[in-house]
């Protein structure tokens, strides 16, 4: 019989950033490739679910797809954070997707650790390359002693540290403010980003550090819906988390570069170079390596190969 | 049963519920968690219940709401209150309801810097309720001109509402924020001219009081005002100015008026701290319970579409776009009745906003009046927060219906407020104007 | 009557405790937060953990008071219709707000007591620029539900047979 699906999203509608967009091409590429028999009803904007009620709400039916901010549950949901323990990191977005695909394909524990929540991954959306955008220009690491830098998250914190700044923890939705009292100096974020939270009104210079993407949302199921759904509708959620990956990066690039230009213009944000080394310097500090640590014990005691797996996280 | 039929009877049963005397959140809260079970089972409707709490608390931004509170309570210890009514009284007291028109106008200078509705009506509950009320005021008129008056707080400038349509709508916010000042003070005048035609058609509501002062006596009431008025234009200043945040403007605010207070009463003992603490605590229960109830509430509500299909079919009428905008505005007024605020904007602009730009309508404009709509709802029965929160303040010398009875004038100025929004769409995009 | 009377009053003691506890922690964010901007304006140092003890303090003074503002009648209510009704009808109403009360925080004490035990099993952190655990503010949201609800059946219970509550008395007043 059809079904109609409910999509849970913190996400607003109108945001029109590439992760609003390429949720509304998910669900009408779901309805197409289902031939119209079955569709999906987004709930945007947190109107149901907040970002952090997502999984549980998730997990208990009140939706049956839904995005969860992966960095907002360390404890949770361990091993799918590997990424956020390690910043910085080479890998762009694309990269961080396949990263998080490949784990998935290759090691059960990932699949069982979501599992265990009565959830289930059927695509991953790492964010953008982060920079530091920032009210003054930083050339170097010295330029960053005493700045007030927003942090978040668990490796931020110790990152910012050994930089020789002070971490400010503030919320998303009050980093715009912060950075207009300049009750912080800089916040790391990518272009896309910036220029949908309009930090970029601000903010003024865009700093090149190399911090590397992170992740990011899992586009999430509830466990029984997808177990509930006949063979063909799984394979087209199996192939359509595959493709979204793809589409997504697309958009995001063309987002990042279209942002970039409205920054050389009426915007006028200035993007600085940053010395790649001195960012590599820091990652020996013992607060980044503890962070970093703190994972491979994790990821060891759930029986997966660690040492193997953080191999991706080194800078060439 | 289908969706909307459960959110139908969901609608009802709140409106039953509260006509029966339940208590607001428990009624609220129930309909929401037994309508999400039964649109998505009572597996699910107990996850909301075990997450909703949590998040909705465990958070920095709110913290604001107990700070100010509590700058509130000390500023009654503090007596900043009878300061300010011996000084507002010299010199408009001999105005008809002149009290009323000033404790607007400082709720409006307040609420400015607070950007909290509820904190704003908090405060001068404690504030100027008992002056008014002890002068003679209309009892209606009285906490009314109170509740309508801290919903200022969301419109002029700094405001976590604006903000919040900024980020659904994809507008520019610091346009926004700029855009909300015009409006705000204009309105809190055309609130002024409300209390003042509503005292002239009925001279019983609020006395005149027929002292003369000579300038001298006038000027010299300005410093029993001064540590207030200082303490607002700290805020004012302070936030503006990028020194602190809100909520740390919250604790300097209330650290600031617990020191007049112990100035005041020469030493800790007199301010009676543990009393001010708890009443503090009790407010700030009272007024989370509401909103996290609303919050189910407004989840139930989504989740069964009513809201969705509603807007969809009154904004998809090929009709004249004035039409449409007196139907978006009834939209708003309607849910604005029962939701909190931001589940509101979440909830109705991702259907009014694109409708409303195909119709060539500015979304800086279509911001302010958004933001003028929720603040009429955060006033008008059943779940007017505002209301609830001057009757809760008012320590019982005022009842609910009293409250909501006051604001039939007031909520026409509203009305008033938004025909002028429309007729004269430059009160809101002057300032912007200038930015570029 | 007098061992219900009894047990209200004793729970009532509780209950101000509880309160007590939660104006402590109130005044206590009041002077972290004064310090936190004093420190990053005299010394450029704003106090480490300032933001994540002040959100965690918050649930902690909600739900703690939650109950006892139960008690004290300050939760809202409208009486439109129920003062016009006769006194057994209008009593038997007012039992049944009480148990409407019970019913949604014995549920929603249920569902907090889920959520603490599953953060206590997990064991999580709170991750800022300082680390403490989450799940002991859970169980204290679990604790403030279960004594709201319990609050809601006494109360119940004392209109049922007869008693009368704080709130009642301000509308005598009035
Ligand atoms: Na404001
Ligand atoms: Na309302």
């Amino acid at each position: 019989q059809a079904d109609t699906y409910k999509w849970i999203t913190f996400k607003p509608q109108g945001a029109g950033d590439a992760q609003a967009i390429t949720t509304q091409w998910l669900v009408d590429e779901f309805a197409k490739r289902t031939e119209g028999k079955h569709s999906i009803t987004v709930f945007w904007g947190g109107s149901v679910a907040k970002t952090r009620e997502i999984p549980e709400a998730l997990a208990a039916g009140v939706g049956d797809f839904g995005d969860v901010i992966t960095p907002y549950f360390p404890d949770l949901m361990p091993l799918n954070n590997a990424v956020g323990f390690f910043i910085p990191q080479p890998m762009n977005a694309r990269a961080v997707g396949e990263f998080m695909e490949e784990m998935h394909a290759t090691y059960p524990q990932f699949g069982e650790e979501l599992a265990a929540q009565n959830l289930h991954a059927m695509g991953f959306r790492p964010l953008e390359d982060y920079g530091l955008l920032c009210t003054k220009p930083v050339k170097s690491v010295a330029d960053m002693k005493g700045l007030r830098i927003r942090s978040y998250g668990f490796a931020y914190p110790k990152l910012i540290e050994a930089l020789g700044a002070s971490p400010v923890s503030i919320a998303t939705s009050e980093a715009y403010e912060a950075l207009q009292r300049s009750i912080i100096d800089c916040t790391p974020i990518g272009p896309a980003l910036a220029r949908g939270w309009k930090y970029d009104e601000v903010a003024k210079y865009y700093i090149e550090i190399p911090l590397g993407a992170s992740f990011g949302h899992l586009l999430a199921m509830n466990l029984d819906t997808y177990n509930g759904m006949d063979d063909e509708t799984k394979a087209v959620v199996d192939q359509l988390g595959k493709d979204y990956l793809v589409e997504y990066a697309r958009v995001l690039d063309e987002d990042a570069a279209r942002v970039r230009e409205l920054w050389k213009g009426d915007l006028g944000v200035e993007v600085i170079p940053f010395p790649e080394e001195e960012l590599l310097s820091v990652i020996d500090d013992a607060g980044v390596q503890g962070v970093r640590q703190e994972w491979i014990d994790k990821a060891n005691a759930a029986g997966v190969p660690a040492e193997e797996i953080v191999k991706a996280f080194d800078f060439k | 049963m289908s969706s909307l039929v459960i959110g139908g009877i969901g609608v009802a049963a709140l409106f039953g519920g509260i006509l029966l005397g339940i208590n607001v959140m428990v009624v609220l809260g129930l309909v929401g968690a037994f309508g999400l079970a039964a649109l998505v089972g009572m597996k699910a409707a107990t996850a909301i219940l075990g997450t909703v709490f949590f998040d909705t608390t465990h958070s920095f931004h709110f913290s604001v709401i107990p700070l100010f509170l509590l700058m509130g309570f000390f500023a009654m210890r503090a007596g900043l209150g009878e300061d300010l009514f011996e000084a507002t009284t010299k010199w408009l007291g001999n105005l008809r309801g002149g009290l009323a028109i000033s404790t607007t106008l400082g709720a409006a200078a307040f609420g400015a810097a607070s950007g909290s509705s509820v904190g704003t009506a908090t405060v001068f509950t404690k504030l100027a309720l008992p002056q008014m009320l002890d002068r003679g005021y209309d009892k209606s008129l009285a906490s009314a001109s109170i509740a309508i008056a801290g919903t200022l707080a969301v419109m002029i400038p700094p405001s976590a509402l604006v903000v919040v349509y900024g980020i659904l709508t994809d507008s520019s916010i610091g346009a926004l924020l700029i855009a909300g000042f015009i409006p705000g003070v204009v309105f809190a005048i055309v609130l002024c001219f409300a209390i003042w035609l509503t005292v002239l058609r009925n001279p019983s509501l609020a006395p005149q009081e027929n002292y003369s002062f000579t300038l001298r006596e006038k000027f010299a009431s300005l410093k029993l005002a001064g540590p207030l008025v200082l303490l607002i234009m700290l805020i004012v200043v302070g936030l503006y100015v990028g020194i602190f945040t809100p909520t740390e403007a919250g604790g300097i605010g209330a650290f600031a008026t617990l020191t007049l207070a112990v100035i005041r009463h020469k030493g800790i003992k007199g301010v009676e701290l543990r009393k001010t603490l708890m009443e503090t605590i009790q407010t700030t229960a009272m007024i989370f319970g509401i909103l996290i109830a609303a919050l189910v509430f407004s989840k139930f509500l989504a989740l069964s579409g009513v809201a969705n299909t509603v807007g969809g079919y009154l904004t998809g009428l090929d009709v004249n776009r004035w039409v449409i905008v007196v139907l978006v505005s009834l939209i708003y007024l309607a849910l604005g009745m029962m939701m909190d605020a931001p589940a509101l904007l979440a909830i109705t602009l991702p259907i009014t906003h694109p409708v409303m730009m195909n119709l060539g309508f500015d979304p800086i404009w279509f911001g302010i009046f958004v933001v003028l709509l929720v603040e009429i709802g955060a006033v008008t029965p059943p779940v007017g927060i505002n209301c609830f929160v001057v009757q809760s303040a008012s320590n019982g010398r005022v009842s609910l219906e009293q409250v909501f009875k006051g604001l039939v004038p007031f909520v026409l100025a509203g009305f008033a407020m938004l025909i002028l929004l429309c007729l004269i769409p430059q009160i809101a995009l002057f300032l912007p104007s200038t930015m570029l | 009557m007098q061992t219900l009377d009894l047990l209200r009053r004793k729970f009532g003691a509780l209950l101000i405790f509880c309160g007590t506890v939660s104006g402590v922690m109130l005044f206590a964010v009041m002077l972290l937060v004064v310090a936190n901007v004093l420190m990053r304006y005299l010394f450029n140092q704003p106090v480490t953990g300032t933001l994540e003890l002040t959100e965690s303090a918050l649930p902690l003074i909600i739900f703690l008071s939650l109950a006892l503002t139960q008690m004290r009648g300050g939760h809202i209510k409208v009486v439109l219709l129920t003062q016009h009704l006769p006194k057994p009808l209008e009593r038997a109403a007012r039992v049944l707000a009480m148990l409407a009360g019970f019913v949604l925080f014995a549920w929603a004490a249920y569902a907090g007591w889920l959520m603490a035990m599953k953060s206590f099993s997990i064991g999580e952190l709170e991750r800022g620029s300082i680390r403490f655990p989450i799940w002991p503010i859970k169980f204290a949201i679990f604790l403030g539900l279960a004594l709201l609800a319990i609050q809601f059946l006494l109360d119940a219970i004392w209109v049922a047979a007869g008693g009368r509550l704080d709130d009642d008395k301000h509308e005598v007043l009035e």
